[in-house]
This record gives C-alpha cells, structure tokens and sequence, in this order.
C-alpha cells in the first residue's frame, strides 16, 4: 500500500478487504487479486505513460504569463512522467475520503442494503453507502468532543463508539442520533479510587483502545466490552437495559487485544492479551517482575457475570506462557548497550500504546 | 525477552472431532497460530538477503537471548534470524474470514497487507502480499 493502513474490514461477502489510511483515504481490494486485474492494471498503467502535450501552443498564447506557464508545462513534459512510483501495482479502489486521519473503519448489511462506518480523527463518524455506492454520505454521527478511535456493532445492531471522550457513545445510526452517552472514565477511576498507577490522582483521561461485541447467543444481553490503553481492566457494559453502569472487570496486565473463542458446545470465552511487560495502569514503567502468561480467559457465567475460566489455559499455555528473561532488556543500568534497550522499549511503547497519541494537544492545532 | 500480543483474533474451523477454533496472536513482527487441536505454526516476514548476510559477517554480535527458550517451544516453530540492520516490520492488524480459511495481516513499516490461507494442519500458505 502506498500508505500505512491504520484499520481495515471485510465486507460482509468476504470479497472485499476494505483499507483505512492515515491520510483519510479508504480503498477498496479484492481479497483474491484475480490474473485479469493484474492484467487491467497493467494496461492502465502504459495509459498513463502517455506523453502530455498542452493543448496550447506559441501561437495561441498571448499574454506573457500564459507564455511562462506554458514554458513550465512543456519542462514538466520533457521531464517525463510522474513518477508512477507512488502506485501501487494491484487492483485498488478509492471508495472514501476524509480529510483527517481515519481510525476505524466497519461495514454491516441492514436488509439488503450496505454501509460502511468510518471514523477520524476530529470526531466525525461517517455514514456511507457500501460498494459501489460508497461515494454517496448518508450521514454524519455527530456528538464526539474528541478524537474516535473505535466503532463496533453490537449484537443488536447498535453503534457504539468511543475515543478521547470520558463517555462511550451509543447510537441510532441510521438516523445519525445519539441515543445514550455511557459514563465510561467514572466507573474506572471509581474502581481505582483515582488513577490506576497513582492512586488518588484524577487527571488522567480515557483513550478507548478497543470495543467489542459479546457474542453470546444464549443470552439476551446485548453487551460490550471495552478496554481503554494502560488500563489493566475491561468495562463491560450491557446496552438497552436499565442500568447505565460498566462494570470494571479488572485483570493482571493492561489489556491490549481481545478475541472470542467459541468452545466446545457454543461457550463464548473471552482471549484477553495482557502487557506482562509494563506496571499495570503505566504505558511507561516498565515491572520489575515480568507477568507469566500473555493472555487471560473471561467467560460469562450463567447470571451474566464475566469470571475467570481456565478452561483454555492448559491448551494454550505454549501460547500465552513468557519467557523469563535473564538479562533485563530495560531498566537496569549496567547494561553496555543501554541506548538500544532504551530504543527497543520505546519502540515497545510506540507499538502496544498508540491510542492516546491521537489526542490533540492545546496549542498544536493541526 | 518476550513481548506481549499486540493484536489477537480467532475463528472457528469445524476440525475432524467436528468443533474447532484458530487462534491468532502477534507479538512484534511474529504471528503465532494454534488450534484447539493443539497444533501450532508461526510466521514472520521475509528478511531481503542483504540484510542476512550482515547478520552472518557479524555473528558475535548480538545473539536473540530468547533463541534457547525458543527450543523448548511447541514443535514446529522455527526460530528466523532477526536482522540486525532493518528491522522487520510489525503487525498491526489480523482478520480472518467468516469461514475461517483465510486470515488478512496488515504490517506498519512496509505498509503491506499480505492474505493468507490456513490449511487443517493451521499452516499458513501466503497468497498475496500488497
């Protein structure tokens, strides 16, 4: 790709990888790039080589402006063709652009029509049409006071967004209105009694790293979870009912990724990657004592409550288990190559927590 | 040192005894496969050899400290040499397919979204790389 994807989606067909960008472009590639497209684009691409010649000539340019313009034209002819670096080789379609950096990007089928979601950076979320109609706007959710950084649908069919925003956002998207506004940095610091890492402190502010649907077909409860970077807890929180409350799930490690597993007999267990690295609460201090497992198991019991299950732990311990480290890679002074330990947890921090980097800074208006 | 999963994603795959899942980890530039049938494979991007070579004219320097431990793993996996010029590039997304026999990786440095098709054995076979 000739920028970095910052989200992608799979239509609902499975056809289709639908690609997000930084710079606000989505594009559009087959999963299976076929031999013809290749072919086609091949062919558009010696179309493009073709020489320019501006339609204008000496004798029809008077003014002595137009005159130098035209100079420049042909100077820029001669020089040859753009240079056809910057495209990529393969079948790509641009179906949307913003005009700041996309974060999330999510496609759904109501009936029989498609849509795709996208959101940025300035706290836009967009309502599209879905391929080939994805030029057309539906609409706009519009309600965010600061960054988005995730969109999900739950089982229900509801949006639910969240970003630099102390609350998570519940939406009627199709008729782009907000619908319930979820306290989501109130439960966390009620549970923590402040900030996680510095008790009794309350200044820090929530970046929402990822929301999740439940999909638990045994129960009626349309839930979420959602995890917020150097949060070592998830906040569950079921959409539709009476209570407005997440419910703070709190785990060994700051949660970085999540995945269901459908067990044996259709049991939903939640696959939860925990930092072992980093002090819980901290996306900078590094833990004296590294954790030993990678991953965590929640599943819901029968009241709905999340609670640890060790079903999968046993099969999976070659998969979540650490290594213990003899040489403390960072933090330890005596290390001869201490710059590149400093360099490689950097690199470290920059890849597990990139979430909050989003929020704009007062004075650094871009 | 090992690092945490920065991304996960699963899927399920009716294997022979009829119910199965896949699960997906990444952890830097290495992707991690298992099966609930406890088979495992991973996979990380191709080094270009000039960088290999560099690694072998220096081969004092900078040993992986994880390369023993690696040994004790579950069979299959094959320790790839890390290059000691560029790095190589992390993943930043997975998704599979509703079906489960394909996985999608996005990586950031070289800005590649490669498909991928998973055999019954949770082999990986690269089918595209863009």
């Amino acid at each position: 790709m000739a920028k970095r994807p910052s989200s992608i989606a799979l239509t609902a067909d499975d056809t289709t990888i639908l690609c997000a960008d930084k710079f606000g472009d989505v594009y559009a590639l087959p999963l299976f790039p076929s031999p013809e497209d290749e072919q086609e684009v091949a062919l558009e691409f010696n179309d493009e080589q073709q020489k320019f010649t501006p339609s204008a000539s000496v004798l029809t340019v008077h003014s002595g402006r137009n005159r130098k313009a035209l100079e420049e034209q042909l100077k820029q002819a001669q020089k040859g063709p753009k240079q056809a670096k910057e495209t990529p080789k393969f079948r790509h379609q641009l179906i949307i652009g913003h005009v700041s950096m996309l974060t999330d990007v999510a496609c759904t089928t109501v009936g029989s029509r498609s849509y795709i979601l996208t959101a940025d950076r300035d706290e836009h979320i967009r309502v599209s049409r879905g391929i080939p109609q994805s030029h057309i706007i539906e609409g706009f959710c519009q309600g965010h006071e600061d960054f988005v950084s995730r969109i999900c649908f739950s089982k229900a069919g509801r949006l639910v967004s969240g970003g630099g925003d102390p609350y998570l956002y519940v939406w009627e998207w199709m008729s782009f209105r907000l619908v319930e506004k979820l306290p989501l940095q109130g439960p966390i610091l009620e549970h923590y009694k402040g900030h996680p890492y510095h008790p009794g402190t309350t200044d820090f502010k929530v970046a929402v790293s990822g929301i999740w649907s439940v999909p638990n077909s045994a129960q009626e409860a349309d839930e979420v979870l959602v995890a917020c970077e150097g949060i070592p807890a998830l906040v569950s929180f079921k959409l539709g009912g009476s209570s407005r409350t997440g419910k703070v799930l709190p785990l060994d490690g700051n949660v970085l990724d999540l995945s269901f597993i459908e067990v044996d007999g259709g049991r939903i267990t939640a696959a939860v990657s925990v930092d072992h690295v980093h002090q819980l609460g901290s996306t900078q201090e590094v833990r004296q004592e590294p954790g030993t497992s990678r991953l965590q198991y929640l599943s819901s019991n029968d009241s709905g409550e999340w609670e640890h299950d060790r079903t999968l732990a046993e099969v999976l311990e070659g998969f979540s288990r650490t290594v213990p480290n003899e040489e403390r890679e960072a933090g330890s002074a005596s290390e001869p190559n201490r710059g590149t330990a400093d360099d490689k947890a950097k690199a470290l921090r920059d890849l597990l927590y990139s979430v909050e980097t989003l929020r704009k800074r007062p004075g650094t208006e871009d | 040192m090992t690092l945490p999963y920065q991304c996960l994603t699963a899927c399920t795959r009716p294997g022979a005894d009829g119910h199965g899942w896949l699960l997906f980890g990444a952890t830097g530039s290495e992707l991690v496969v298992q099966s609930s049938t406890g088979a495992t494979s991973n996979w990380s991007p191709e080094i270009p050899t000039s960088e290999v070579k560099v690694r072998y004219e220096s081969p004092n320097k900078d040993p992986e400290p994880a390369l023993e431990d690696e040994h004790e793993g579950p069979p299959g996996k094959r320790v790839k040499l890390t290059p000691v010029v560029e790095p190589k590039p992390n993943i930043l997304h997975l998704k599979t397919t509703q079906d489960g026999q394909h996985l999608v990786v996005v990586t950031a440095e070289d800005k590649c979204i490669r498909v991928f098709q998973i055999d019954d054995q949770c082999r990986l076979k690269q089918l595209s790389q863009r």
